[in-house]
Protein backbone atom coordinates (compact mmCIF):
# COMPACT_ATOMS: atom_id res chain seq x y z
CA UNK A 1 0.00 0.00 0.00
CA UNK A 2 1.17 3.47 -0.80
CA UNK A 3 1.98 5.54 2.27
CA UNK A 4 1.56 8.66 0.14
CA UNK A 5 -2.04 9.51 0.87
CA UNK A 6 -4.40 10.49 -1.92
CA UNK A 7 -7.23 12.91 -1.20
CA UNK A 8 -10.42 11.79 0.53
CA UNK A 9 -13.80 11.77 -1.23
CA UNK A 10 -15.29 14.63 0.76
CA UNK A 11 -14.41 17.63 2.92
CA UNK A 12 -16.22 20.49 4.61
CA UNK A 13 -14.01 23.08 2.93
CA UNK A 14 -11.72 22.98 -0.09
CA UNK A 15 -9.31 25.89 -0.38
CA UNK A 16 -7.98 26.36 -3.91
CA UNK A 17 -4.50 27.89 -3.99
CA UNK A 18 -1.77 27.66 -1.31
CA UNK A 19 -0.47 31.22 -1.36
CA UNK A 20 -0.65 33.37 1.79
CA UNK A 21 -4.44 33.93 1.42
CA UNK A 22 -5.30 30.27 0.84
CA UNK A 23 -3.02 28.83 3.53
CA UNK A 24 -4.35 31.35 6.06
CA UNK A 25 -7.96 30.54 5.12
CA UNK A 26 -7.24 26.81 5.44
CA UNK A 27 -5.56 27.33 8.80
CA UNK A 28 -8.46 29.23 10.37
CA UNK A 29 -11.16 27.00 8.86
CA UNK A 30 -9.32 23.94 10.25
CA UNK A 31 -8.79 25.62 13.59
CA UNK A 32 -12.57 26.18 13.70
CA UNK A 33 -13.10 22.43 13.43
CA UNK A 34 -13.69 21.97 9.67
CA UNK A 35 -12.30 19.12 7.63
CA UNK A 36 -10.17 21.09 5.17
CA UNK A 37 -8.31 20.27 1.97
CA UNK A 38 -5.86 22.85 0.62
CA UNK A 39 -5.00 22.24 -3.04
CA UNK A 40 -2.10 23.79 -4.94
CA UNK A 41 -1.74 23.55 -8.70
CA UNK A 42 2.05 23.66 -8.62
CA UNK A 43 4.44 21.02 -7.37
CA UNK A 44 5.95 23.33 -4.77
CA UNK A 45 4.34 25.81 -2.43
CA UNK A 46 5.99 29.24 -2.63
CA UNK A 47 7.83 28.57 -5.90
CA UNK A 48 8.26 30.40 -8.19
CA UNK A 49 8.18 33.66 -6.23
CA UNK A 50 5.73 35.84 -8.20
CA UNK A 51 6.16 38.81 -5.90
CA UNK A 52 8.37 41.70 -4.83
CA UNK A 53 8.21 40.26 -1.29
CA UNK A 54 7.75 43.51 0.65
CA UNK A 55 5.40 43.63 3.67
CA UNK A 56 4.67 46.07 6.44
CA UNK A 57 5.94 44.79 9.78
CA UNK A 58 3.13 45.36 12.36
CA UNK A 59 0.20 43.57 10.66
CA UNK A 60 2.26 40.42 10.12
CA UNK A 61 2.27 39.78 13.89
CA UNK A 62 -1.41 38.89 13.80
CA UNK A 63 -0.52 35.77 11.82
CA UNK A 64 3.03 34.65 12.44
CA UNK A 65 6.05 35.41 14.61
CA UNK A 66 8.78 36.88 12.49
CA UNK A 67 11.61 34.44 11.99
CA UNK A 68 15.00 34.98 10.31
CA UNK A 69 14.36 32.01 8.01
CA UNK A 70 11.85 34.02 5.98
CA UNK A 71 12.92 37.61 6.66
CA UNK A 72 15.72 38.65 4.39
CA UNK A 73 15.90 42.33 5.21
CA UNK A 74 14.34 45.03 7.33
CA UNK A 75 13.59 48.41 5.77
CA UNK A 76 12.90 51.61 7.65
CA UNK A 77 13.30 54.16 4.84
CA UNK A 78 12.03 54.46 1.31
CA UNK A 79 13.13 56.62 -1.61
CA UNK A 80 10.79 57.91 -4.30
CA UNK A 81 12.55 58.89 -7.53
CA UNK A 82 10.97 61.51 -9.78
CA UNK A 83 11.39 61.13 -13.56
CA UNK A 84 14.44 63.44 -13.47
CA UNK A 85 16.01 61.09 -10.87
CA UNK A 86 15.64 63.48 -7.93
CA UNK A 87 15.13 61.32 -4.85
CA UNK A 88 12.72 62.01 -2.01
CA UNK A 89 13.66 60.11 1.14
CA UNK A 90 10.73 59.21 3.38
CA UNK A 91 10.43 57.44 6.70
CA UNK A 92 7.16 55.49 6.60
CA UNK A 93 5.11 55.18 9.78
CA UNK A 94 5.74 51.42 9.82
CA UNK A 95 8.98 49.71 8.97
CA UNK A 96 8.84 46.81 6.54
CA UNK A 97 10.32 43.44 5.81
CA UNK A 98 11.61 41.90 2.63
CA UNK A 99 10.44 38.31 2.85
CA UNK A 100 11.75 35.11 1.39
CA UNK A 101 8.41 33.85 0.10
CA UNK A 102 9.78 30.41 -0.71
CA UNK A 103 10.13 29.86 3.04
CA UNK A 104 7.27 32.13 4.15
CA UNK A 105 4.57 30.50 2.00
CA UNK A 106 5.65 27.04 3.03
CA UNK A 107 5.57 28.05 6.69
CA UNK A 108 2.00 29.36 6.30
CA UNK A 109 0.97 26.06 4.69
CA UNK A 110 2.65 24.22 7.57
CA UNK A 111 0.58 26.26 10.03
CA UNK A 112 -2.55 25.13 8.15
CA UNK A 113 -1.40 21.51 8.49
CA UNK A 114 -0.61 21.95 12.19
CA UNK A 115 -4.20 23.10 12.67
CA UNK A 116 -5.53 20.01 10.91
CA UNK A 117 -5.79 20.87 7.20
CA UNK A 118 -4.70 18.43 4.51
CA UNK A 119 -2.57 19.68 1.64
CA UNK A 120 -2.33 18.35 -1.92
CA UNK A 121 0.24 19.79 -4.32
CA UNK A 122 0.33 19.18 -8.09
CA UNK A 123 -3.44 19.37 -7.70
CA UNK A 124 -5.25 21.72 -10.10
CA UNK A 125 -8.97 22.42 -9.76
CA UNK A 126 -10.36 22.15 -13.30
CA UNK A 127 -14.12 22.37 -12.83
CA UNK A 128 -17.04 22.38 -10.40
CA UNK A 129 -20.54 21.00 -10.32
CA UNK A 130 -23.25 22.00 -7.86
CA UNK A 131 -25.26 19.01 -6.60
CA UNK A 132 -28.95 18.92 -5.66
CA UNK A 133 -28.05 18.29 -2.02
CA UNK A 134 -26.43 21.73 -1.79
CA UNK A 135 -22.82 20.54 -1.92
CA UNK A 136 -20.25 20.93 -4.70
CA UNK A 137 -18.18 18.42 -6.63
CA UNK A 138 -14.75 19.76 -7.52
CA UNK A 139 -12.96 18.10 -10.40
CA UNK A 140 -9.20 18.11 -9.82
CA UNK A 141 -6.20 17.00 -11.80
CA UNK A 142 -4.02 15.47 -9.08
CA UNK A 143 -0.55 14.33 -10.19
CA UNK A 144 -1.92 13.92 -13.69
CA UNK A 145 -5.04 11.91 -12.80
CA UNK A 146 -8.55 13.31 -12.85
CA UNK A 147 -10.60 12.80 -9.71
CA UNK A 148 -13.66 14.32 -8.02
CA UNK A 149 -13.76 15.63 -4.46
CA UNK A 150 -16.94 16.77 -2.75
CA UNK A 151 -17.23 19.74 -0.38
CA UNK A 152 -19.70 22.15 1.14
CA UNK A 153 -17.66 25.33 0.84
CA UNK A 154 -14.97 26.41 -1.60
CA UNK A 155 -12.57 29.19 -0.67
CA UNK A 156 -11.06 30.37 -3.94
CA UNK A 157 -7.54 31.70 -3.35
CA UNK A 158 -6.39 30.97 -6.88
CA UNK A 159 -4.68 34.25 -7.51
CA UNK A 160 -4.87 36.86 -10.23
CA UNK A 161 -5.43 33.99 -12.68
CA UNK A 162 -8.58 32.91 -10.78
CA UNK A 163 -11.21 31.04 -12.74
CA UNK A 164 -13.12 29.51 -9.84
CA UNK A 165 -15.28 32.61 -9.31
CA UNK A 166 -16.29 32.58 -12.96
CA UNK A 167 -17.40 28.96 -12.68
CA UNK A 168 -19.85 30.17 -10.03
CA UNK A 169 -21.03 33.10 -12.15
CA UNK A 170 -19.00 35.77 -10.29
CA UNK A 171 -17.56 38.35 -12.69
CA UNK A 172 -13.87 38.42 -11.79
CA UNK A 173 -12.54 39.56 -15.18
CA UNK A 174 -10.31 42.65 -14.93
CA UNK A 175 -9.91 45.45 -17.46
CA UNK A 176 -6.54 46.23 -19.03
CA UNK A 177 -6.65 49.59 -17.25
CA UNK A 178 -7.00 47.89 -13.85
CA UNK A 179 -4.49 45.11 -14.46
CA UNK A 180 -0.75 45.60 -14.32
CA UNK A 181 1.62 43.40 -16.23
CA UNK A 182 4.65 42.89 -14.02
CA UNK A 183 8.15 41.59 -14.50
CA UNK A 184 10.79 41.06 -11.82
CA UNK A 185 14.46 40.20 -11.91
CA UNK A 186 16.47 39.23 -8.90
CA UNK A 187 19.74 41.10 -9.41
CA UNK A 188 23.11 41.04 -7.78
CA UNK A 189 25.10 44.26 -7.91
CA UNK A 190 27.56 45.84 -5.42
CA UNK A 191 25.83 49.24 -5.59
CA UNK A 192 22.45 47.99 -4.42
CA UNK A 193 21.81 49.89 -1.19
CA UNK A 194 20.48 47.48 1.42
CA UNK A 195 18.89 50.27 3.49
CA UNK A 196 16.21 51.54 1.11
CA UNK A 197 13.21 50.35 -0.82
CA UNK A 198 13.29 52.46 -3.98
CA UNK A 199 10.38 53.45 -6.21
CA UNK A 200 10.84 55.06 -9.63
CA UNK A 201 8.13 56.94 -11.48
CA UNK A 202 7.70 58.46 -14.93
CA UNK A 203 6.43 57.75 -18.41
CA UNK A 204 9.91 56.75 -19.61
CA UNK A 205 10.50 54.46 -16.63
CA UNK A 206 7.17 52.75 -15.96
CA UNK A 207 4.09 54.15 -17.75
CA UNK A 208 0.91 53.67 -15.71
CA UNK A 209 2.75 52.16 -12.75
CA UNK A 210 6.15 52.17 -11.12
CA UNK A 211 9.47 50.42 -11.00
CA UNK A 212 10.85 49.10 -7.72
CA UNK A 213 14.14 48.02 -6.19
CA UNK A 214 13.63 45.98 -3.00
CA UNK A 215 16.97 44.94 -1.49
CA UNK A 216 17.35 41.48 0.02
CA UNK A 217 20.11 42.63 2.38
CA UNK A 218 22.99 40.98 0.57
CA UNK A 219 23.47 43.42 -2.34
CA UNK A 220 20.89 41.50 -4.27
CA UNK A 221 17.47 42.98 -4.97
CA UNK A 222 14.14 42.27 -6.50
CA UNK A 223 14.06 44.81 -9.33
CA UNK A 224 10.69 44.88 -10.96
CA UNK A 225 8.22 46.87 -12.99
CA UNK A 226 4.44 46.94 -13.08
CA UNK A 227 2.56 48.88 -15.76
CA UNK A 228 -1.16 49.20 -16.43
CA UNK A 229 -2.21 47.04 -19.37
CA UNK A 230 -3.65 49.98 -21.29
CA UNK A 231 -0.24 51.69 -21.20
CA UNK A 232 1.51 48.61 -22.56
CA UNK A 233 0.19 48.39 -26.12
CA UNK A 234 3.14 47.60 -28.36
CA UNK A 235 5.60 48.07 -25.49
CA UNK A 236 7.74 45.48 -23.79
CA UNK A 237 8.31 45.33 -20.03
CA UNK A 238 11.68 43.72 -20.72
CA UNK A 239 12.79 46.82 -22.62
CA UNK A 240 11.84 49.17 -19.76
CA UNK A 241 13.47 47.00 -17.13
CA UNK A 242 16.62 46.33 -19.13
CA UNK A 243 17.05 50.03 -19.93
CA UNK A 244 16.69 50.93 -16.24
CA UNK A 245 19.16 48.30 -15.07
CA UNK A 246 21.70 49.34 -17.68
CA UNK A 247 21.41 52.95 -16.47
CA UNK A 248 21.49 52.28 -12.70
CA UNK A 249 23.13 48.91 -12.20
CA UNK A 250 25.21 48.29 -15.31
CA UNK A 251 26.83 44.86 -15.39
CA UNK A 252 24.37 43.44 -12.81
CA UNK A 253 23.92 39.69 -12.85
CA UNK A 254 20.40 38.31 -13.11
CA UNK A 255 19.66 35.45 -10.72
CA UNK A 256 16.04 34.93 -11.68
CA UNK A 257 13.25 36.33 -13.82
CA UNK A 258 9.55 36.06 -13.01
CA UNK A 259 6.40 37.49 -14.60
CA UNK A 260 3.05 38.25 -13.01
CA UNK A 261 -0.23 40.10 -13.19
CA UNK A 262 -1.45 42.51 -10.51
CA UNK A 263 -5.12 43.50 -10.19
CA UNK A 264 -5.23 47.22 -9.28
CA UNK A 265 -8.84 48.01 -8.54
CA UNK A 266 -11.17 48.12 -5.55
CA UNK A 267 -12.39 44.76 -4.22
CA UNK A 268 -14.92 42.94 -6.42
CA UNK A 269 -18.52 43.88 -5.66
CA UNK A 270 -19.38 40.23 -5.01
CA UNK A 271 -16.82 38.08 -3.19
CA UNK A 272 -19.32 35.49 -1.97
CA UNK A 273 -21.85 33.17 -3.62
CA UNK A 274 -23.63 29.98 -2.55
CA UNK A 275 -20.83 27.54 -1.50
CA UNK A 276 -18.14 30.10 -2.35
CA UNK A 277 -15.89 32.77 -0.88
CA UNK A 278 -13.16 34.47 -2.92
CA UNK A 279 -10.01 35.71 -1.15
CA UNK A 280 -6.77 37.52 -2.00
CA UNK A 281 -5.80 38.40 -5.57
CA UNK A 282 -8.75 36.29 -6.78
CA UNK A 283 -11.11 38.71 -5.00
CA UNK A 284 -9.00 41.67 -6.25
CA UNK A 285 -8.01 42.56 -2.68
CA UNK A 286 -4.65 44.08 -3.62
CA UNK A 287 -3.98 47.67 -2.58
CA UNK A 288 -4.63 49.36 -5.95
CA UNK A 289 -2.18 52.18 -5.24
CA UNK A 290 0.83 50.12 -4.19
CA UNK A 291 0.06 46.67 -5.61
CA UNK A 292 0.61 45.14 -2.16
CA UNK A 293 -1.38 41.97 -1.61
CA UNK A 294 0.23 39.61 0.91
CA UNK A 295 -1.15 40.94 4.20
CA UNK A 296 -4.48 41.89 2.61
CA UNK A 297 -4.92 38.33 1.37
CA UNK A 298 -4.04 36.91 4.78
CA UNK A 299 -6.55 39.17 6.54
CA UNK A 300 -9.25 38.14 4.04
CA UNK A 301 -8.22 34.48 4.38
CA UNK A 302 -8.55 34.61 8.15
CA UNK A 303 -12.01 36.20 8.05
CA UNK A 304 -13.19 33.79 5.32
CA UNK A 305 -11.76 30.76 7.16
CA UNK A 306 -13.54 31.70 10.39
CA UNK A 307 -16.76 32.48 8.48
CA UNK A 308 -16.57 29.06 6.81
CA UNK A 309 -16.14 27.23 10.11
CA UNK A 310 -19.10 29.07 11.62
CA UNK A 311 -21.28 28.28 8.64
CA UNK A 312 -20.31 24.59 8.83
CA UNK A 313 -21.33 24.60 12.50
CA UNK A 314 -24.69 26.10 11.52
CA UNK A 315 -25.02 23.48 8.74
CA UNK A 316 -25.78 26.07 6.07
CA UNK A 317 -23.48 27.39 3.33
CA UNK A 318 -25.57 29.69 1.21
CA UNK A 319 -24.40 33.13 0.16
CA UNK A 320 -26.35 34.72 3.03
CA UNK A 321 -24.43 32.60 5.52
CA UNK A 322 -21.17 34.25 4.44
CA UNK A 323 -22.23 37.93 4.82
CA UNK A 324 -19.89 38.50 7.79
CA UNK A 325 -16.88 38.00 5.54
CA UNK A 326 -17.39 40.89 3.05
CA UNK A 327 -18.72 43.07 5.87
CA UNK A 328 -15.64 42.64 8.03
CA UNK A 329 -13.30 42.84 5.05
CA UNK A 330 -14.73 46.21 4.01
CA UNK A 331 -14.54 47.53 7.55
CA UNK A 332 -10.92 46.53 8.00
CA UNK A 333 -9.44 47.10 4.52
CA UNK A 334 -11.85 47.21 1.60
CA UNK A 335 -13.21 50.72 2.10
CA UNK A 336 -9.65 52.09 2.22
CA UNK A 337 -8.92 50.41 -1.09
CA UNK A 338 -11.70 52.44 -2.66
CA UNK A 339 -9.80 55.57 -1.65
CA UNK A 340 -6.49 54.16 -2.83
CA UNK A 341 -8.08 53.35 -6.16
CA UNK A 342 -9.10 56.98 -6.66
CA UNK A 343 -5.61 58.03 -5.61
CA UNK A 344 -4.05 55.71 -8.18
CA UNK A 345 -6.24 57.16 -10.91
CA UNK A 346 -5.07 60.67 -10.03
CA UNK A 347 -1.39 59.91 -9.56
CA UNK A 348 -1.17 58.05 -12.86
CA UNK A 349 -2.35 61.23 -14.59
CA UNK A 350 0.55 63.32 -13.27
CA UNK A 351 2.89 64.42 -16.02
CA UNK A 352 6.63 63.87 -15.64
CA UNK A 353 7.06 67.62 -15.24
CA UNK A 354 4.55 67.72 -12.37
CA UNK A 355 6.22 64.79 -10.63
CA UNK A 356 9.60 66.55 -10.88
CA UNK A 357 8.14 69.73 -9.37
CA UNK A 358 6.45 67.82 -6.56
CA UNK A 359 9.74 66.10 -5.68
CA UNK A 360 11.56 69.43 -5.49
CA UNK A 361 8.88 70.97 -3.31
CA UNK A 362 8.92 68.06 -0.88
CA UNK A 363 12.69 68.13 -0.64
CA UNK A 364 12.49 71.77 0.45
CA UNK A 365 10.55 70.64 3.52
CA UNK A 366 12.35 69.49 6.69
CA UNK A 367 12.72 65.72 6.75
CA UNK A 368 10.30 65.27 9.65
CA UNK A 369 7.51 66.74 7.55
CA UNK A 370 8.11 64.50 4.55
CA UNK A 371 5.31 61.98 4.73
CA UNK A 372 3.33 60.24 2.01
CA UNK A 373 0.39 62.38 2.99
CA UNK A 374 2.53 65.47 2.46
CA UNK A 375 3.48 64.22 -0.97
CA UNK A 376 -0.15 64.20 -1.98
CA UNK A 377 -0.95 67.47 -0.26
CA UNK A 378 1.90 69.11 -2.14
CA UNK A 379 0.65 67.65 -5.37
CA UNK A 380 -2.73 69.08 -4.58
CA UNK A 381 -1.44 72.59 -3.94
CA UNK A 382 0.71 72.49 -7.07
CA UNK A 383 -2.15 71.24 -9.18
CA UNK A 384 -5.38 72.88 -8.11
CA UNK A 385 -7.22 71.27 -11.00
CA UNK A 386 -6.79 67.91 -9.27
CA UNK A 387 -8.41 69.31 -6.14
CA UNK A 388 -11.85 68.10 -7.10
CA UNK A 389 -10.65 64.53 -7.37
CA UNK A 390 -8.29 64.52 -4.44
CA UNK A 391 -10.15 66.34 -1.69
CA UNK A 392 -12.28 63.40 -0.62
CA UNK A 393 -9.29 61.15 -0.16
CA UNK A 394 -8.30 62.44 3.25
CA UNK B 1 -15.06 29.42 -34.28
CA UNK B 2 -13.12 32.62 -34.91
CA UNK B 3 -10.58 32.72 -37.68
CA UNK B 4 -7.67 33.44 -35.34
CA UNK B 5 -6.42 32.82 -31.83
CA UNK B 6 -3.28 34.37 -30.29
CA UNK B 7 -0.14 32.36 -30.89
CA UNK B 8 1.46 31.05 -27.71
CA UNK B 9 5.19 30.55 -27.45
CA UNK B 10 5.42 27.99 -24.63
CA UNK B 11 9.17 28.57 -24.28
CA UNK B 12 8.56 32.21 -23.33
CA UNK B 13 5.42 31.65 -21.21
CA UNK B 14 6.07 31.88 -17.45
CA UNK B 15 2.61 30.46 -16.53
CA UNK B 16 1.84 33.63 -14.53
CA UNK B 17 -1.81 33.80 -15.59
CA UNK B 18 -1.99 37.58 -16.17
CA UNK B 19 -3.70 36.74 -19.49
CA UNK B 20 -6.47 34.80 -17.72
CA UNK B 21 -7.40 37.78 -15.55
CA UNK B 22 -8.14 40.00 -18.58
CA UNK B 23 -9.70 37.32 -20.82
CA UNK B 24 -13.39 38.28 -21.25
CA UNK B 25 -14.67 34.86 -22.45
CA UNK B 26 -12.55 32.96 -19.87
CA UNK B 27 -11.05 30.76 -22.55
CA UNK B 28 -7.51 30.30 -21.15
CA UNK B 29 -6.71 27.27 -19.01
CA UNK B 30 -3.66 27.02 -16.76
CA UNK B 31 -2.29 23.64 -15.74
CA UNK B 32 0.75 22.71 -13.67
CA UNK B 33 3.07 22.92 -16.65
CA UNK B 34 1.19 24.40 -19.56
CA UNK B 35 -1.27 27.01 -20.74
CA UNK B 36 -4.09 26.27 -23.16
CA UNK B 37 -6.25 28.63 -25.20
CA UNK B 38 -9.67 27.17 -26.00
CA UNK B 39 -9.86 28.16 -29.67
CA UNK B 40 -13.64 27.65 -29.97
CA UNK B 41 -14.32 30.28 -27.29
CA UNK B 42 -11.64 32.87 -28.15
CA UNK B 43 -12.93 36.16 -29.57
CA UNK B 44 -9.42 37.32 -30.56
CA UNK B 45 -9.76 40.55 -28.54
CA UNK B 46 -5.95 40.51 -28.09
CA UNK B 47 -6.04 41.67 -24.45
CA UNK B 48 -3.92 38.68 -23.44
CA UNK B 49 -1.32 39.68 -26.02
CA UNK B 50 -1.16 43.21 -24.60
CA UNK B 51 -0.91 42.22 -20.92
CA UNK B 52 1.57 39.31 -21.29
CA UNK B 53 4.71 40.38 -19.36
CA UNK B 54 6.86 37.82 -21.18
CA UNK B 55 5.72 38.66 -24.72
CA UNK B 56 4.81 35.00 -25.01
CA UNK B 57 1.55 35.67 -26.84
CA UNK B 58 1.70 37.08 -30.32
CA UNK B 59 -0.72 38.14 -32.99
CA UNK B 60 -1.64 35.40 -35.35
CA UNK B 61 -0.39 36.21 -38.82
CA UNK B 62 -2.27 33.35 -40.46
CA UNK B 63 -5.91 33.35 -41.42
Amino acid sequence: MLWRKTVDVSYDVIVIGAGPSGSTAARFAAEGGCKVLLVERKRDIGIPVRCAEGVSEPPLKEFIDSHPSFIRNRISEIRLFAPNDIAVVLTPVNSGYILDRRVFDRELARLAIVNGAEVATSCAAIGIKRLDNGTVDVKVLHRGSETTVNCKIIIAADGVESRVGRWFGVKTVTTLHNTEGALTYVLSHPEIDNRYCDFYFGTEVAPGGYLWVFPGGDHSASVGIGCAGDCLRGKSLHEFLDRFIQRKYGGAKILSEVAGGIPVQATLKEIIADNLMLVGDAARQVNPMTGAGIINGMIAGKIAGITASESIKMRSWKKDDFRDYPKEWHQRIGSNHEKYFKMKEVVNKFSDESLNQIAETINSLPESKRTLRKVFMTALIKHPLLLGELRHLF
Amino acid sequence: MPAKVPQLNPEKCDLCGACISVCPPDCIELYERHLNIIAEECTYCKKCIIICPMDALEENGGC
